[in-house]
Protein backbone atom coordinates (compact mmCIF):
# COMPACT_ATOMS: atom_id res chain seq x y z
CA UNK A 1 0.00 0.00 0.00
CA UNK A 2 2.53 2.51 0.75
CA UNK A 3 4.33 2.06 -2.34
CA UNK A 4 0.90 3.42 -4.14
CA UNK A 5 0.49 6.31 -2.13
CA UNK A 6 3.73 7.27 -3.14
CA UNK A 7 3.24 6.76 -6.74
CA UNK A 8 0.39 9.15 -6.28
CA UNK A 9 2.36 11.92 -4.70
CA UNK A 10 5.05 10.96 -7.15
CA UNK A 11 2.45 11.75 -9.92
CA UNK A 12 1.32 15.14 -8.41
CA UNK A 13 4.86 16.29 -8.16
CA UNK A 14 5.76 15.08 -11.81
CA UNK A 15 2.45 17.32 -12.92
CA UNK A 16 3.95 20.21 -11.15
CA UNK A 17 0.85 20.74 -9.13
CA UNK A 18 2.39 21.47 -5.55
CA UNK A 19 4.83 23.71 -7.39
CA UNK A 20 2.65 25.70 -9.26
CA UNK A 21 0.41 26.10 -5.86
CA UNK A 22 3.52 27.13 -4.31
CA UNK A 23 3.81 29.75 -6.47
CA UNK A 24 0.34 30.74 -6.18
CA UNK A 25 0.74 31.19 -2.50
CA UNK A 26 3.38 33.46 -2.94
CA UNK A 27 2.01 35.77 -4.92
CA UNK A 28 -1.17 35.58 -2.96
CA UNK A 29 0.90 36.21 0.00
CA UNK A 30 2.76 39.32 -1.55
CA UNK A 31 -0.67 41.02 -2.81
CA UNK A 32 -1.82 40.29 1.12
CA UNK A 33 0.92 41.64 2.35
CA UNK A 34 1.62 44.72 0.81
CA UNK A 35 0.11 47.70 -0.34
CA UNK A 36 -2.59 49.85 1.21
CA UNK A 37 -6.02 48.62 -0.88
CA UNK A 38 -6.63 45.83 1.64
CA UNK A 39 -10.19 46.71 3.40
CA UNK A 40 -12.59 45.02 5.26
CA UNK A 41 -16.24 46.32 6.12
CA UNK A 42 -14.68 49.68 5.23
CA UNK A 43 -12.08 48.95 7.72
CA UNK A 44 -8.78 49.06 6.42
CA UNK A 45 -6.25 46.33 7.12
CA UNK A 46 -2.80 47.31 7.93
CA UNK A 47 -1.03 45.62 10.39
CA UNK A 48 0.49 42.10 10.10
CA UNK A 49 -1.32 40.64 12.50
CA UNK A 50 -4.35 41.47 10.73
CA UNK A 51 -3.45 40.77 7.55
CA UNK A 52 -2.68 36.71 8.78
CA UNK A 53 -6.21 35.80 9.09
CA UNK A 54 -6.68 36.97 5.80
CA UNK A 55 -3.72 35.28 4.14
CA UNK A 56 -5.01 31.77 5.81
CA UNK A 57 -8.23 32.16 4.62
CA UNK A 58 -7.61 32.73 1.47
CA UNK A 59 -4.83 29.81 1.24
CA UNK A 60 -7.60 27.85 2.55
CA UNK A 61 -9.84 28.73 0.03
CA UNK A 62 -7.56 27.78 -3.10
CA UNK A 63 -6.26 24.99 -1.10
CA UNK A 64 -9.62 23.49 -0.14
CA UNK A 65 -10.82 23.45 -4.09
CA UNK A 66 -7.29 22.50 -5.08
CA UNK A 67 -7.92 19.46 -2.84
CA UNK A 68 -11.18 18.54 -4.82
CA UNK A 69 -9.28 19.45 -8.31
CA UNK A 70 -6.06 17.08 -7.00
CA UNK A 71 -8.63 14.10 -5.86
CA UNK A 72 -11.25 14.49 -8.55
CA UNK A 73 -9.14 12.49 -11.58
CA UNK A 74 -6.73 10.26 -9.67
CA UNK A 75 -9.02 7.28 -9.04
CA UNK A 76 -11.17 7.53 -12.67
CA UNK A 77 -7.79 8.05 -14.39
CA UNK A 78 -6.45 5.09 -12.92
CA UNK A 79 -9.60 2.96 -14.15
CA UNK A 80 -9.55 4.79 -17.31
CA UNK A 81 -5.85 3.97 -18.00
CA UNK A 82 -6.48 -0.10 -17.07
CA UNK A 83 -3.72 0.08 -14.25
CA UNK A 84 -6.27 -1.30 -12.08
CA UNK A 85 -6.28 -4.48 -13.94
CA UNK A 86 -2.06 -4.72 -13.42
CA UNK A 87 -2.38 -3.94 -10.09
CA UNK A 88 -5.59 -6.48 -8.87
CA UNK A 89 -4.29 -9.15 -11.34
CA UNK A 90 -1.14 -9.39 -8.79
CA UNK A 91 -3.90 -10.03 -5.83
CA UNK A 92 -3.57 -6.92 -4.56
CA UNK A 93 -6.94 -6.29 -2.50
CA UNK A 94 -8.96 -3.96 -4.27
CA UNK A 95 -10.13 -2.27 -1.68
CA UNK A 96 -6.94 -1.28 -0.13
CA UNK A 97 -5.89 -0.35 -3.95
CA UNK A 98 -8.80 2.19 -3.73
CA UNK A 99 -7.93 3.52 -0.21
CA UNK A 100 -3.77 3.61 -1.11
CA UNK A 101 -5.12 6.01 -3.85
CA UNK A 102 -7.17 7.87 -0.83
CA UNK A 103 -4.48 8.21 0.66
CA UNK A 104 -2.65 9.22 -1.64
CA UNK A 105 -5.10 11.69 -3.02
CA UNK A 106 -5.46 13.02 1.21
CA UNK A 107 -1.23 13.35 1.14
CA UNK A 108 -0.60 15.47 -2.05
CA UNK A 109 -3.67 17.98 -0.96
CA UNK A 110 -2.45 18.24 2.14
CA UNK A 111 1.33 18.75 0.71
CA UNK A 112 -0.22 21.23 -1.24
CA UNK A 113 -1.82 23.08 1.68
CA UNK A 114 1.41 23.33 2.83
CA UNK A 115 3.22 24.69 0.10
CA UNK A 116 0.30 27.49 -0.45
CA UNK A 117 1.37 28.32 3.04
CA UNK A 118 5.09 28.38 3.19
CA UNK A 119 5.56 31.47 1.83
CA UNK A 120 3.28 33.11 4.72
CA UNK A 121 5.85 30.65 7.21
CA UNK A 122 8.61 32.02 5.58
CA UNK A 123 7.89 35.48 6.13
CA UNK A 124 6.63 35.03 9.54
CA UNK A 125 9.89 33.71 10.17
CA UNK A 126 12.17 36.49 8.27
CA UNK A 127 10.13 39.21 10.02
CA UNK A 128 11.48 37.67 13.10
CA UNK A 129 8.00 37.33 14.32
CA UNK A 130 8.39 33.34 16.20
CA UNK A 131 5.47 34.87 18.47
CA UNK A 132 3.45 34.61 15.56
CA UNK A 133 5.25 31.28 13.91
CA UNK A 134 3.66 28.28 16.16
CA UNK A 135 0.05 29.92 16.30
CA UNK A 136 -0.02 29.96 12.87
CA UNK A 137 1.19 26.90 12.05
CA UNK A 138 -1.32 25.15 14.45
CA UNK A 139 -3.96 27.39 12.67
CA UNK A 140 -2.62 25.64 9.16
CA UNK A 141 -2.46 21.93 10.74
CA UNK A 142 -6.11 22.77 12.21
CA UNK A 143 -7.56 23.96 8.35
CA UNK A 144 -5.78 21.14 7.16
CA UNK A 145 -8.64 18.77 8.69
CA UNK A 146 -10.63 20.37 6.17
CA UNK A 147 -8.37 19.49 3.37
CA UNK A 148 -8.34 16.24 4.36
CA UNK A 149 -12.17 15.55 4.32
CA UNK A 150 -13.04 17.42 0.84
CA UNK A 151 -9.93 15.24 -0.31
CA UNK A 152 -11.60 11.95 1.11
CA UNK A 153 -14.81 12.51 -0.03
CA UNK A 154 -14.30 13.63 -3.33
CA UNK A 155 -11.79 10.62 -3.92
CA UNK A 156 -14.33 7.59 -2.42
CA UNK A 157 -17.28 9.66 -4.71
CA UNK A 158 -14.94 9.26 -7.92
CA UNK A 159 -15.10 5.88 -7.67
CA UNK A 160 -18.51 5.87 -8.55
CA UNK A 161 -19.62 8.80 -9.96
CA UNK A 162 -18.82 10.27 -13.39
CA UNK A 163 -16.40 13.18 -13.59
CA UNK A 164 -18.78 16.35 -14.66
CA UNK A 165 -21.18 15.36 -11.63
CA UNK A 166 -18.49 14.95 -8.86
CA UNK A 167 -17.06 18.13 -9.43
CA UNK A 168 -20.69 19.83 -8.99
CA UNK A 169 -21.29 17.93 -5.98
CA UNK A 170 -18.02 18.40 -4.45
CA UNK A 171 -18.11 22.29 -5.25
CA UNK A 172 -21.41 21.68 -3.67
CA UNK A 173 -20.64 19.92 -0.41
CA UNK A 174 -17.63 22.68 0.06
CA UNK A 175 -19.84 25.55 -0.05
CA UNK A 176 -21.94 23.72 2.48
CA UNK A 177 -20.05 22.83 4.41
CA UNK A 178 -18.41 26.28 4.80
CA UNK A 179 -21.59 28.05 5.50
CA UNK A 180 -22.78 25.24 7.73
CA UNK A 181 -22.86 26.92 10.68
CA UNK A 182 -25.42 29.25 8.78
CA UNK A 183 -27.38 27.13 7.58
CA UNK A 184 -28.12 25.17 10.77
CA UNK A 185 -29.29 28.61 12.56
CA UNK A 186 -31.61 29.19 9.78
CA UNK A 187 -32.52 25.43 9.65
CA UNK A 188 -33.48 25.76 13.50
CA UNK A 189 -35.21 29.23 12.46
CA UNK A 190 -37.67 28.07 9.66
CA UNK A 191 -40.64 25.42 10.01
CA UNK A 192 -41.44 22.56 8.05
CA UNK A 193 -40.23 20.64 5.52
CA UNK A 194 -37.72 23.01 4.01
CA UNK A 195 -36.00 22.94 7.70
CA UNK A 196 -36.20 19.95 7.94
CA UNK A 197 -34.58 19.09 4.56
CA UNK A 198 -32.00 21.41 5.62
CA UNK A 199 -31.44 20.07 8.61
CA UNK A 200 -30.83 16.31 7.00
CA UNK A 201 -28.17 17.98 4.27
CA UNK A 202 -26.66 19.50 6.86
CA UNK A 203 -26.18 16.36 9.10
CA UNK A 204 -24.61 14.30 6.05
CA UNK A 205 -22.24 17.12 4.68
CA UNK A 206 -19.08 17.88 7.14
CA UNK A 207 -19.03 20.97 8.56
CA UNK A 208 -16.08 22.67 7.55
CA UNK A 209 -16.99 26.41 9.64
CA UNK A 210 -16.58 24.84 12.78
CA UNK A 211 -13.16 23.77 11.81
CA UNK A 212 -12.56 27.39 10.41
CA UNK A 213 -13.28 28.89 13.81
CA UNK A 214 -11.32 26.76 15.67
CA UNK A 215 -8.34 27.58 13.49
CA UNK A 216 -9.26 31.41 13.79
CA UNK A 217 -9.09 30.22 17.68
CA UNK A 218 -5.65 28.48 17.41
CA UNK A 219 -4.38 32.51 15.50
CA UNK A 220 -5.53 34.08 18.60
CA UNK A 221 -3.85 31.22 21.04
CA UNK A 222 -7.41 31.24 22.10
CA UNK A 223 -8.65 27.37 23.58
CA UNK A 224 -9.39 24.78 20.91
CA UNK A 225 -12.63 23.19 21.25
CA UNK A 226 -10.86 19.81 19.28
CA UNK A 227 -14.54 18.27 19.48
CA UNK A 228 -15.81 19.87 15.98
CA UNK A 229 -12.35 18.46 14.87
CA UNK A 230 -12.64 15.11 16.16
CA UNK A 231 -16.09 14.98 14.51
CA UNK A 232 -14.48 16.07 11.11
CA UNK A 233 -12.22 13.51 11.30
CA UNK A 234 -14.64 10.89 11.83
CA UNK A 235 -16.00 12.36 8.68
CA UNK A 236 -12.55 11.45 6.82
CA UNK A 237 -12.68 8.27 8.27
CA UNK A 238 -15.86 7.09 7.58
CA UNK A 239 -15.35 8.20 3.42
CA UNK A 240 -11.81 6.24 3.16
CA UNK A 241 -13.65 3.37 4.70
CA UNK A 242 -15.66 3.53 2.23
CA UNK A 243 -13.14 3.39 -0.29
CA UNK A 244 -12.89 -0.36 0.59
CA UNK A 245 -16.16 -1.28 0.00
CA UNK A 246 -17.12 0.92 -3.63
CA UNK A 247 -15.23 -0.35 -5.79
CA UNK A 248 -16.52 -0.76 -9.45
CA UNK A 249 -17.74 -4.12 -10.12
CA UNK A 250 -17.46 -3.97 -14.23
CA UNK A 251 -13.39 -2.84 -13.88
CA UNK B 1 -6.70 -10.35 11.98
CA UNK B 2 -3.87 -9.01 10.39
CA UNK B 3 -1.87 -5.78 11.73
CA UNK B 4 -3.22 -3.09 9.24
CA UNK B 5 -6.78 -4.03 9.98
CA UNK B 6 -5.91 -3.43 13.52
CA UNK B 7 -4.55 -0.51 13.59
CA UNK B 8 -7.40 1.14 11.27
CA UNK B 9 -9.85 -0.17 13.60
CA UNK B 10 -7.86 0.79 16.62
CA UNK B 11 -8.31 4.66 14.95
CA UNK B 12 -11.72 4.89 14.22
CA UNK B 13 -12.42 3.29 17.53
CA UNK B 14 -10.01 6.02 19.33
CA UNK B 15 -11.91 8.61 17.17
CA UNK B 16 -15.41 7.55 18.72
CA UNK B 17 -14.06 7.53 21.88
CA UNK B 18 -12.31 11.22 22.06
CA UNK B 19 -15.86 12.22 20.51
CA UNK B 20 -17.50 10.90 22.84
CA UNK B 21 -15.86 12.45 25.86
CA UNK B 22 -15.04 15.84 24.05
CA UNK B 23 -18.91 16.21 23.93
CA UNK B 24 -20.80 19.16 24.94
CA UNK B 25 -23.40 18.23 27.45
CA UNK B 26 -24.59 20.98 28.78
CA UNK B 27 -24.70 24.60 28.10
CA UNK B 28 -21.63 25.72 25.85
CA UNK B 29 -19.45 27.44 28.23
CA UNK B 30 -19.57 30.96 25.85
CA UNK B 31 -23.05 31.30 26.65
CA UNK B 32 -23.09 30.52 30.44
CA UNK B 33 -20.03 33.03 30.91
CA UNK B 34 -22.32 35.87 28.90
CA UNK B 35 -25.45 35.21 30.79
CA UNK B 36 -23.47 35.33 34.32
CA UNK B 37 -21.79 38.84 33.00
CA UNK B 38 -25.26 39.72 31.93
CA UNK B 39 -26.71 39.02 35.33
CA UNK B 40 -23.97 40.65 37.17
CA UNK B 41 -24.76 43.76 35.70
CA UNK B 42 -25.37 46.07 39.40
CA UNK B 43 -29.07 46.10 40.10
CA UNK B 44 -28.04 49.80 40.53
CA UNK B 45 -26.88 50.23 37.22
CA UNK B 46 -29.36 48.67 35.94
CA UNK B 47 -32.48 50.96 38.08
CA UNK B 48 -30.93 53.88 36.88
CA UNK B 49 -31.17 52.76 32.86
CA UNK B 50 -34.66 51.66 33.52
CA UNK B 51 -36.09 51.90 36.89
CA UNK B 52 -38.27 48.56 38.28
CA UNK B 53 -36.31 45.98 35.48
CA UNK B 54 -35.34 43.02 37.36
CA UNK B 55 -33.65 40.49 34.97
CA UNK B 56 -32.35 38.22 37.10
CA UNK B 57 -36.30 37.33 37.61
CA UNK B 58 -36.91 35.53 34.26
CA UNK B 59 -35.53 32.38 33.74
CA UNK B 60 -33.45 32.41 30.89
CA UNK B 61 -33.73 29.72 27.63
CA UNK B 62 -30.76 29.91 24.99
CA UNK B 63 -31.02 27.45 22.75
CA UNK B 64 -28.04 25.99 20.70
CA UNK B 65 -29.00 23.72 17.61
CA UNK B 66 -31.82 21.58 18.65
CA UNK B 67 -30.77 21.91 22.64
CA UNK B 68 -32.40 24.16 24.59
CA UNK B 69 -30.89 25.35 28.61
CA UNK B 70 -33.23 27.05 31.12
CA UNK B 71 -31.38 29.30 33.81
CA UNK B 72 -33.28 29.55 36.49
CA UNK B 73 -31.82 30.88 39.86
CA UNK B 74 -28.11 30.59 38.56
CA UNK B 75 -28.51 26.80 37.32
CA UNK B 76 -28.27 25.54 33.88
CA UNK B 77 -30.94 22.51 33.16
CA UNK B 78 -31.46 21.05 29.34
CA UNK B 79 -35.49 20.56 28.24
CA UNK B 80 -36.99 20.31 25.34
CA UNK B 81 -37.36 23.15 23.10
CA UNK B 82 -40.42 24.96 24.11
CA UNK B 83 -40.86 27.14 20.73
CA UNK B 84 -40.71 25.42 17.38
CA UNK B 85 -38.38 28.03 15.67
CA UNK B 86 -34.99 29.81 17.37
CA UNK B 87 -35.55 32.92 18.32
CA UNK B 88 -35.09 35.88 20.60
CA UNK B 89 -37.57 36.94 22.41
CA UNK B 90 -40.24 36.78 25.89
CA UNK B 91 -42.69 33.97 26.18
CA UNK B 92 -45.00 32.58 28.64
CA UNK B 93 -44.05 29.12 29.83
CA UNK B 94 -46.43 27.44 32.71
CA UNK B 95 -47.59 30.90 33.76
CA UNK B 96 -43.92 31.56 33.91
CA UNK B 97 -42.30 34.62 31.48
CA UNK B 98 -38.95 33.38 30.50
CA UNK B 99 -36.43 35.26 28.21
CA UNK B 100 -35.46 33.29 25.19
CA UNK B 101 -32.31 33.54 23.58
CA UNK B 102 -30.54 31.76 20.72
CA UNK B 103 -26.78 31.21 21.63
CA UNK B 104 -23.85 33.52 20.45
CA UNK B 105 -22.53 31.23 17.73
CA UNK B 106 -26.78 30.82 16.73
CA UNK B 107 -27.22 34.83 16.71
CA UNK B 108 -23.82 35.96 15.03
CA UNK B 109 -25.35 33.36 12.38
CA UNK B 110 -28.43 34.91 12.39
CA UNK B 111 -27.09 38.52 12.12
CA UNK B 112 -25.09 37.65 9.59
CA UNK B 113 -27.69 36.53 7.68
CA UNK B 114 -30.11 39.30 8.50
CA UNK B 115 -26.85 41.48 7.17
CA UNK B 116 -26.75 39.76 4.14
CA UNK B 117 -30.90 40.03 3.64
CA UNK B 118 -31.25 44.05 4.18
CA UNK B 119 -27.82 45.18 3.01
CA UNK B 120 -24.82 43.23 1.80
CA UNK B 121 -24.64 40.20 0.18
CA UNK B 122 -21.16 40.28 -0.98
CA UNK B 123 -20.18 40.78 3.47
CA UNK B 124 -22.51 37.75 3.58
CA UNK B 125 -20.53 35.85 0.99
CA UNK B 126 -17.19 36.69 2.71
CA UNK B 127 -18.27 36.11 6.04
CA UNK B 128 -18.54 32.49 5.10
CA UNK B 129 -15.29 32.24 3.79
CA UNK B 130 -13.42 34.07 6.55
CA UNK B 131 -12.07 32.47 9.56
CA UNK B 132 -14.13 33.34 11.82
CA UNK B 133 -18.26 34.07 11.50
CA UNK B 134 -19.00 35.64 14.54
CA UNK B 135 -19.96 38.79 13.86
CA UNK B 136 -21.61 39.36 17.50
CA UNK B 137 -19.59 41.21 20.14
CA UNK B 138 -20.16 40.27 23.89
CA UNK B 139 -21.83 43.43 24.64
CA UNK B 140 -24.03 43.24 21.96
CA UNK B 141 -25.37 40.07 22.99
CA UNK B 142 -25.80 41.07 26.87
CA UNK B 143 -28.11 43.77 25.08
CA UNK B 144 -30.22 41.78 23.28
CA UNK B 145 -30.95 39.81 26.10
CA UNK B 146 -31.86 42.74 28.53
CA UNK B 147 -34.06 43.77 24.71
CA UNK B 148 -36.03 40.75 25.74
CA UNK B 149 -35.57 40.81 29.37
CA UNK B 150 -38.00 44.51 28.77
CA UNK B 151 -40.29 42.78 26.70
CA UNK B 152 -40.61 40.12 29.88
CA UNK B 153 -41.44 43.21 31.67
CA UNK B 154 -43.49 44.42 29.12
CA UNK B 155 -45.54 41.28 29.23
CA UNK B 156 -45.34 41.19 33.27
CA UNK B 157 -46.96 43.85 34.20
CA UNK B 158 -48.11 46.11 31.19
CA UNK B 159 -49.13 43.22 28.92
CA UNK B 160 -53.29 44.66 28.98
CA UNK B 161 -52.39 47.95 28.24
CA UNK B 162 -49.45 46.82 25.37
CA UNK B 163 -50.53 43.57 23.88
CA UNK B 164 -54.72 43.02 24.74
CA UNK B 165 -55.86 46.19 23.66
CA UNK B 166 -54.71 45.94 19.89
CA UNK B 167 -57.88 46.74 17.93
CA UNK B 168 -60.54 43.85 16.59
CA UNK B 169 -59.68 43.89 13.00
CA UNK B 170 -56.19 45.02 13.12
CA UNK B 171 -53.88 42.25 11.57
CA UNK B 172 -50.26 43.06 12.08
CA UNK B 173 -48.97 41.09 9.11
CA UNK B 174 -50.95 43.34 6.42
CA UNK B 175 -50.41 46.39 8.04
CA UNK B 176 -46.21 45.59 7.74
CA UNK B 177 -47.30 44.79 3.96
CA UNK B 178 -48.89 47.92 4.22
CA UNK B 179 -45.76 49.66 5.90
CA UNK B 180 -43.49 47.89 3.51
CA UNK B 181 -44.40 49.72 0.75
CA UNK B 182 -43.92 53.01 2.05
CA UNK B 183 -39.88 52.00 1.05
CA UNK B 184 -41.05 51.99 -2.87
CA UNK B 185 -43.17 55.72 -2.43
CA UNK B 186 -40.12 57.74 -3.32
CA UNK B 187 -41.78 61.36 -1.71
CA UNK B 188 -42.81 59.35 0.92
CA UNK B 189 -39.32 58.01 1.85
CA UNK B 190 -37.77 61.01 1.35
CA UNK B 191 -39.93 62.62 3.86
CA UNK B 192 -39.16 59.98 6.85
CA UNK B 193 -35.34 60.35 5.91
CA UNK B 194 -36.03 64.40 6.29
CA UNK B 195 -37.79 63.33 9.40
CA UNK B 196 -34.73 60.86 10.65
CA UNK B 197 -32.29 63.72 10.01
CA UNK B 198 -34.15 65.75 12.61
CA UNK B 199 -34.79 63.20 15.08
CA UNK B 200 -31.09 62.05 15.64
CA UNK B 201 -30.35 66.30 15.33
CA UNK B 202 -33.21 66.57 18.56
CA UNK B 203 -31.50 63.70 20.39
CA UNK B 204 -28.19 65.32 20.16
CA UNK B 205 -29.98 69.07 20.78
CA UNK B 206 -33.53 69.02 21.61
CA UNK B 207 -33.48 72.79 22.41
CA UNK B 208 -32.37 73.51 18.83
CA UNK B 209 -34.16 70.57 16.68
CA UNK B 210 -36.79 69.23 18.51
CA UNK B 211 -39.53 71.99 16.89
CA UNK B 212 -38.29 70.72 13.15
CA UNK B 213 -38.33 67.22 13.99
CA UNK B 214 -42.14 67.48 15.50
CA UNK B 215 -43.36 69.47 12.40
CA UNK B 216 -41.53 66.96 10.05
CA UNK B 217 -43.18 64.52 11.33
CA UNK B 218 -46.80 65.68 11.39
CA UNK B 219 -45.92 67.23 8.15
CA UNK B 220 -44.62 63.20 6.64
CA UNK B 221 -48.12 61.94 8.72
CA UNK B 222 -50.02 64.12 6.58
CA UNK B 223 -48.39 63.04 3.43
CA UNK B 224 -49.84 59.56 4.21
CA UNK B 225 -53.49 60.62 2.95
CA UNK B 226 -51.93 61.00 -0.70
CA UNK B 227 -50.90 57.44 -0.61
CA UNK B 228 -53.18 55.48 1.72
CA UNK B 229 -57.04 55.38 2.89
CA UNK B 230 -58.34 56.91 6.39
CA UNK B 231 -58.57 53.67 7.90
CA UNK B 232 -54.83 52.08 6.53
CA UNK B 233 -53.50 55.25 8.27
CA UNK B 234 -55.00 54.51 11.10
CA UNK B 235 -53.53 51.59 10.89
CA UNK B 236 -50.22 52.28 10.09
CA UNK B 237 -49.50 55.20 12.49
CA UNK B 238 -50.90 52.64 15.37
CA UNK B 239 -48.37 50.25 14.74
CA UNK B 240 -45.95 52.75 14.02
CA UNK B 241 -46.55 53.97 17.41
CA UNK B 242 -46.76 50.56 19.03
CA UNK B 243 -43.17 49.34 17.35
CA UNK B 244 -41.58 52.22 18.84
CA UNK B 245 -43.12 52.01 22.03
CA UNK B 246 -42.51 48.47 22.47
CA UNK B 247 -39.43 47.95 20.54
CA UNK B 248 -37.99 51.10 20.47
CA UNK B 249 -37.68 51.46 24.41
CA UNK B 250 -36.06 47.93 24.25
CA UNK B 251 -33.22 49.20 21.73
CA UNK B 252 -32.99 52.08 23.78
CA UNK B 253 -32.34 49.70 26.81
CA UNK B 254 -30.16 47.44 24.74
CA UNK B 255 -27.96 50.49 23.24
CA UNK B 256 -27.31 51.62 27.11
CA UNK B 257 -26.33 48.10 28.05
CA UNK B 258 -23.75 48.31 25.75
CA UNK B 259 -22.56 51.50 27.28
CA UNK B 260 -22.67 50.29 30.20
CA UNK B 261 -20.32 47.50 29.06
CA UNK B 262 -17.78 49.78 28.15
CA UNK B 263 -18.56 49.08 24.05
CA UNK B 264 -18.62 52.85 22.88
CA UNK B 265 -18.04 52.66 19.28
CA UNK B 266 -20.98 50.28 19.08
CA UNK B 267 -22.91 52.42 21.28
CA UNK B 268 -22.35 55.11 18.65
CA UNK B 269 -23.27 53.31 16.17
CA UNK B 270 -26.88 52.75 17.11
CA UNK B 271 -26.74 56.10 17.83
CA UNK B 272 -25.61 57.00 13.81
CA UNK B 273 -28.71 54.46 13.01
CA UNK B 274 -31.23 56.61 14.64
CA UNK B 275 -31.13 58.65 11.66
CA UNK B 276 -30.66 55.57 9.02
CA UNK B 277 -33.63 54.50 6.81
CA UNK B 278 -34.03 50.80 7.12
CA UNK B 279 -36.93 48.94 5.86
CA UNK B 280 -40.40 47.92 7.02
CA UNK B 281 -41.12 47.94 10.71
CA UNK B 282 -36.95 48.24 11.58
CA UNK B 283 -36.84 52.11 11.24
CA UNK B 284 -39.39 52.47 13.98
CA UNK B 285 -37.09 50.27 16.56
CA UNK B 286 -34.67 53.09 15.72
CA UNK B 287 -37.23 55.87 16.06
CA UNK B 288 -38.05 54.57 19.04
CA UNK B 289 -34.48 54.15 20.39
CA UNK B 290 -34.40 57.67 19.59
CA UNK B 291 -37.74 59.34 21.36
CA UNK B 292 -37.17 57.30 24.29
CA UNK B 293 -33.44 59.59 24.32
CA UNK B 294 -35.36 63.09 23.34
CA UNK B 295 -37.71 61.67 26.43
CA UNK B 296 -34.91 61.66 28.66
CA UNK B 297 -33.83 65.19 28.06
CA UNK B 298 -37.42 66.30 28.87
CA UNK B 299 -38.56 64.73 31.93
CA UNK B 300 -37.25 62.13 34.55
CA UNK B 301 -40.15 60.10 35.23
CA UNK B 302 -41.12 59.09 31.08
CA UNK B 303 -40.67 55.40 31.76
CA UNK B 304 -42.65 55.27 34.94
CA UNK B 305 -45.66 55.84 32.69
CA UNK B 306 -45.11 55.15 29.42
CA UNK B 307 -46.44 51.53 29.24
CA UNK B 308 -48.87 52.41 32.09
CA UNK B 309 -50.65 55.22 29.75
CA UNK B 310 -52.17 54.25 25.83
CA UNK B 311 -50.26 58.09 24.29
CA UNK B 312 -47.99 57.16 22.04
CA UNK B 313 -44.33 58.12 22.42
CA UNK B 314 -44.82 60.70 19.93
CA UNK B 315 -47.76 62.65 21.28
CA UNK B 316 -45.69 62.32 24.72
CA UNK B 317 -43.09 64.52 23.11
CA UNK B 318 -45.97 66.92 21.66
CA UNK B 319 -47.13 67.24 25.07
CA UNK B 320 -43.77 67.97 26.55
CA UNK B 321 -42.29 70.61 24.07
CA UNK B 322 -45.74 72.22 24.41
CA UNK B 323 -45.65 72.56 28.10
CA UNK B 324 -41.87 73.64 27.99
CA UNK B 325 -42.89 76.47 24.98
CA UNK B 326 -45.81 77.66 27.35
Amino acid sequence: MIPIIQIVIKEKLRNKIIYVFGILGAILMVLVSTGDGLSINGIKITTFEQRVPVAIAMNSFVGCLTAIVISLQTIPSEIERKTTHLILSRRIDRGKYMFALTIGNISASVMTMFALNLSLIVFIALLGRIDLLFSVLGSIMIMNINVMVLSAIVSVLSIRIPLFLNAILSIGIYFVGVFHNLLSTLSNAVEGPSGLLLGFILKIVPNLSAVQNQAAGALINAPIDFYPLVIQLIFAYVAITLTFFMFKQEV
Amino acid sequence: MNKFKIIYSGIGIGLIIAASLLATRGLPEDDRLLYDKASKISANTIEQIWPGLEFNNYPMAIRTGNKEFIIKNGVATSRKPVLPIIAATAYRVDEEINIFMPSIADMSALGTMVEGITSSQEMMFVKGFSMTQNSLTDEQYIGIMYHEALHAHQIDYHERVLFQNIPEDFNEYDILDLILTIDDIAPLKQMYNKELDLLLAAVINPDDHLDDYISARQERTQMLNDYFGSDDIKKIIYLENYYEKVEGTARYLEANVILTLGNEALYDEYMDNIQHYFTGKEKYYRSGMGLSLILDKLTEDWKSEVFIKSESMFEKIERYASIKEE
